[in-house]
């Protein structure tokens, strides 16, 4: 293994455990105040601005094409954001066994869409097909026997 | 059966959000876009609540804004940046993949810190989770 593939799980390893800790963090804050679609947007407030003061500086925008990639990130955040929202409009139809290992197949689904549309730029293998399965029924299983106090 | 509508459209948005970064980085660095994400998720976010639900915004304790203003730092720029930065180096579904078994960390904060228990089934799964990314650490790219 490269070192660049190194860094990269690496990177997605760092994301995973921030994301994993969102979790714990965020339950702490709903024990106090049960509103999730103001505390989703407390947390993009904090964290967008965060970013901003982060990045601020060092963003570039290459003159070639840098106004394509702002439209398709543009485009990454909406579906992002929308993909928050319906996620707490299905918690309000069905219960949390029923929505979240569903919203948990994004992995694949996002293999899905690779394969269709970004063939020219990346490899979707039979191997990569079935790790991403295994987490998706690893993160199921987890959701179905996860019991607090 | 609306509430299995709402999720899976959930988790399509969610994986569109993943291909359209992946297009986005090959024309800027992902500094610059996950920025630009977050403030488009940020304005579609704030208009739905400032249109459906004000007034829990408006009322939210100190207490409670602390914690959520944490847990937007882990998962923003930690979570989304890094993801965006493993989607670079190898590619969308590896890096999808390992962001995606998160619950594994999660439920070893929530039994370390919060009481949870450990049960039979997060133990599979986390033994699946384990795995599958032991799988992909041996891809070759």
């Amino acid at each position: 293994m490269n070192r660049a593939n190194l860094l990269g799980y690496g990177f997605a390893l760092v994301s995973s455990i921030g994301y994993g800790s969102v979790t714990v963090i965020a339950k702490k804050g709903l024990l106090t105040y049960g509103s999730p679609i103001a505390a989703v947007s407390v947390s993009l407030f904090a964290g967008t601005l965060c970013m901003a003061l982060f990045s601020l500086k060092s963003v570039n925008i290459p003159a070639d094409g840098g106004k394509k990639g702002l439209l398709f990130f543009l485009l990454s955040g909406l579906m992002a954001g929308a993909g928050q929202l319906f996620m707490y409009l299905a918690l309000g139809q069905a219960p949390v066994v029923v929505v979240t290992p569903i919203t948990n197949i994004t992995p694949l689904l996002t293999i899905l869409l690779v394969y269709v549309f970004l063939r020219g730029m990346e490899r979707v293998t039979f191997r990569v097909t079935m790790a991403a399965g295994l987490v998706v029924a690893g993160v199921i299983l987890i959701s179905m026997g996860r019991v607090g106090p | 059966m609306l509430g299995v509508v709402f999720a899976l459209v959930a988790a399509c948005a969610f994986a569109a959000g993943n291909v359209f970064g992946r297009v986005g980085l090959e024309y800027v660095r992902a500094t610059g876009g996950v920025l630009v994400s977050l403030v488009a998720s940020l304005i579609l976010l704030l208009l739905v609540t400032l249109v459906f639900d004000l007034q829990a915004l408006l009322a939210i304790p100190l207490a409670a804004a602390a914690w959520f203003a944490t847990a937007g730092i882990l998962n923003f720029p930690v979570g989304r940046y890094f993801k965006f930065l493993g989607i670079r180096h190898i590619g969308t579904s590896r890096a999808t993949a390992i962001t995606s078994g998160s619950p594994f960390f999660a439920v070893t904060l929530a039994v370390l810190l919060m009481d949870e228990q450990l049960t039979t089934l997060v133990l599979l799964g986390t033994a699946l989770i384990g795995g599958g990314l032991f799988l992909l650490a041996g891809e070759q790219t």
